[in-house]
């Protein structure tokens, strides 16, 4: 695997429902805050999509944010969707069992 | 059957007929004004709708028509009470001219009949509604409405609600506007149980009441204030029939039902009617009732009360067995859990004595308060003495039985066992199983006991089984006792396999009789370390990585490509990535909990091969590892848990500094 190559970025960019914020490369400890940021910033305008299919490894600091994210959105009354990841991300959610607390929505689908 | 002339008046009657209007003779009968015979009664149509003067020249218009409907009318004798069904069939008689001469009115007393019809149909409807899916609560108000007019004008069904004040569960009036001039009145003038009043009388003694010639000067007297009087004069009340809806022994309510109708009163049908009525409804009470506590425990105990399925006790296998003996119980008197202490971990199982739900109840307070107990004490007798003096303290006698083993963090070490009138758990090692305690009282039976510990060196892949009587208790085909000798020889043939010893369990019990709940507990010790002895690689393992990083936020990053590297694609991708998780997540919690947040504490890093398995060790400075719970060390069990799902094997040795170990196979 060429780990080294890849940089964590954050995009964010505009979608039909509100911002789309599309975090590439690693999702740990080091990584997660940035990534919160971006989405507390875009979650205030209302509805926040969170793109997991440019990450290659998701750890439980990166789960936690989801889910803190998740519940925030129940709490504060915003919008957010997530796409799934790749195979070895999903994975973490499935094997965490909290695949119901996410809402997950498949690629191109409202 | 009375002859009228085309004047209306009576020409011919036959002694029934007088007897019906309540006139010593036929003679008198004809002579009697019209008027004044029919002044003495109230007349209504089978809806309760009175019948006026508008209504009776309706009656005697249709005397022109050849053969006017038989006519059903309810009679009420404005001195008496009494209260007849009359049906009146007619026939007019013509004249040469084809006019009507004559009328020949047939009254044929029904009340019999149309009483027996409304009892039956106002049970038959009230049991089809009671036991319908409809809520409770819509139930009693279609049961109400029933009863109008059929047996009353209006009718009330209330049940004792907070603060020791009446519900009124459901009313329903003859006249659907009053509806709310009930509730409105019942909001103004609440009755408390111990009111003196008919309604809460009733529901104290669970005797009936009957009473009838409610005039205004009782109205008057009962009423607080002008408004409230106004309230009852609108409801309309001459006559009160209340009837306990009672259940066994319990009272659960009252049914009341009102005639306002001036004049009416109750008679013995109508109480026998209405205690018909009653009784359906207390069934049907006592049911929801039993319904609701069924399902309010179903839910409380799938929201936590029942013991998790494999609760983790760090480094261990853990297979268990919980089977409630009330089918329709989630969960039963038995339970288990795994307590993290400052010194390790308290395995406790536990049966309290009963069945059902109290039984459910109990075990889930005796739970939470073992767990209390040894949470903050870390000794499993204080645990016990803490439950003992709780089961004390309740008012019914609640008595329990526990085992509790002390297991240290470091296993295999020295582990300790109390019996508490609880069956002794077995130890399983290398194919034998011997029962490891000294009895001791039972919880809740004594009030000052003493516990001894008997303390077991373990050694790697021991096996602790934990059961109930419940397991000993279950019947076989031939009425035999399941009992000690093969439950131990379920456990040798299961050696240290206790998913095996599991299954095999589950495997009997699907053809047993259970006389109560039964719950088995097998928690296996880790093995002698496999590949790695807290960093030092034995002869046979092949050395993947060994690798020190300096503490901070980058150093998950650091070891994933390390070991990555390392792997350079030997395994799965699968284990691979799950391996990559679990050194993230290791790394991580040195980092967050073990004391490693600053680039001057090391992070090591080993990993080895062996046999295709795969072993990840993590060391840290460590102030301690404190597994399981919400200590500081985990992150709310979260990390822990994955690790327990994604590893084979994984445990944690050392104390200062801590290694906490990881085995994945392909």
């Amino acid at each position: 695997m060429e780990r080294d190559e890849i940089e964590f970025t954050v995009d964010v960019g505009g979608g039909p429902d509100g911002s789309v914020v599309a975090p590439r490369g690693e999702l740990d400890m080091a990584t997660q805050g940035e990534l919160r940021a971006a989405l507390e910033q875009q979650a205030a305008r209302g509805a926040v999509t969170l793109d997991l299919s440019g990450l290659r490894f998701l750890d439980t600091s990166g789960l936690r944010l989801v889910l803190e994210t998740a519940e925030a959105a129940r709490r504060d009354g915003f919008v957010f969707t997530v796409l799934p990841g790749i195979p070895a991300v999903q994975r973490l959610f499935e094997i965490a069992g909290v695949m119901e607390l996410v809402p997950f929505r498949e690629r191109g689908t409202p | 059957m009375t002859v009228l002339d085309a004047e209306g008046r009576i020409v011919m009657a036959n002694a029934a007929a007088a007897r019906l209007m309540e006139v010593v003779s036929v003679e008198q009968l004809i002579a009697t004004p019209k008027t004044k015979l029919w002044a003495r009664f109230a007349l209504y149509d089978a809806n309760g709708r009175p019948l006026g003067e508008p209504d009776m020249a309706r009656v005697r218009a249709r005397r022109g028509a050849l053969n006017p409907p038989p006519m059903l009318v309810r009679r009420i004798d404005r001195t008496t009470g009494e209260q007849l069904w009359l049906l009146a069939k007619c026939s007019v008689l013509h004249d040469d001219g084809d006019r009507p001469a004559m009328a020949m009115y047939v009254t044929e007393d029904v009340t019999a009949a149309k009483r027996a019809e409304l009892g039956q149909r106002l049970l038959a409807e009230a049991g089809r509604l009671l036991s319908s899916p409809l809520e409770l609560d819509a139930a009693l108000q279609r049961v109400a409405q029933l009863t109008v007019p059929a047996l009353a004008d209006w009718c009330g069904i209330e049940l004792p609600g907070p603060g020791g004040h009446l519900h009124l569960a459901a009313v329903a009036h003859l006249d659907p506007a009053k509806v709310a001039v009930a509730h409105r009145l019942r909001a103004r003038h609440p009755i408390h149980v111990d009111d003196e009043g008919a309604v809460a009388g009733v529901l104290r003694t669970g005797v009936p009441m009957r009473m009838d010639n409610i005039g205004p000067e009782q109205l008057r007297a009962a009423a607080a204030d002008d408004e409230h009087l106004e309230m009852l004069e609108a409801l309309g009340l001459s006559a009160l029939l209340v009837v306990p809806l009672r259940s066994r022994d319990d009272v659960l309510g009252v049914l009341a039902l009102v005639a306002s109708q001036p004049h009416r009163r109750f008679d013995d049908a109508d109480q026998a009617a209405a205690e018909a009525l009653a009784q359906r409804v207390a069934d049907a009470l006592r049911n929801a009732r039993l319904l609701r506590d069924r399902y309010e425990i179903a839910t409380v105990l799938s929201a936590g009360l029942r013991p998790e399925p494999s609760p983790v006790v760090p480094g261990c296998a853990v297979a268990s067995v919980y089977r409630p003996a009330g089918e329709d119980v989630q969960a039963g008197g038995d339970f288990y859990d795994v307590i993290d202490a400052p010194a390790g971990s308290i395995v406790v199982m536990g049966d309290v004595v009963g069945k059902g739900a109290q039984a459910a109840a109990l075990s889930a307070v005796s739970r939470v308060t073992l767990r209390t107990a040894g949470r903050l004490t870390g000794e499993p007798r204080a645990a016990l003495d803490e439950l003992n003096h709780m089961l004390r303290r309740r008012g019914a006698v609640s008595l329990c039985t526990v085992v509790a083993i002390a297991l240290p963090t470091e296993l295999p070490g020295a582990a300790e066992v109390l019996l508490a009138g609880h069956p002794p758990p077995l130890l399983v090692r290398d194919g034998v199983a011997r029962a490891i305690g000294e009895p001791g009282p039972m919880l809740g039976a004594v009030e000052v006991a003493e516990w001894k510990a008997v303390t077991v060196e373990l050694a790697p892949n021991d096996v602790f089984v934990l059961y109930t009587d419940g397991v000993l208790d279950c019947v076989l085909a031939g009425g035999e006792r399941f009992g000690e000798t093969r439950l131990r020889r379920l456990a040798e043939l299961a050696g240290d396999d206790v998913e095996a010893l599991a299954s095999a369990l589950e495997g009997e019990l699907a053809h047993l009789r259970l006389r109560d709940d039964v719950a088995m507990l097998a928690i296996r010790c880790p093995g002698a370390p496999a590949l790695l002895a807290r960093g030092t690689l034995d002869d046979e393992a092949e050395p993947l990585l060994e690798l020190t990083l300096p503490g901070g936020p980058a150093a998950p990053d650091a070891a994933r490509r390390a070991l990555a590297a390392a792997l350079g694609g030997r395994l799965s991708e699968r284990v691979e990535n799950d391996a990559l998780i679990v050194v993230s997540e290791l790394v991580t919690n040195a980092i967050r909990h073990g004391g490693a947040r600053r680039p001057a504490d090391e992070v090591a890093v080993h990993a080895a091969l062996r046999d295709g398995a795969l072993r990840v060790e993590v060391t840290d400075p460590g102030p301690g590892f404190e597994p399981g719970g919400h200590g500081p060390r985990s992150d709310g069990g979260f990390g822990l848990h994955l690790l327990d799902r994604l590893a084979t094997r994984w445990g944690v040795t050392g104390g200062k500094p801590v290694t906490v170990w990881v085995e994945l196979e392909r």
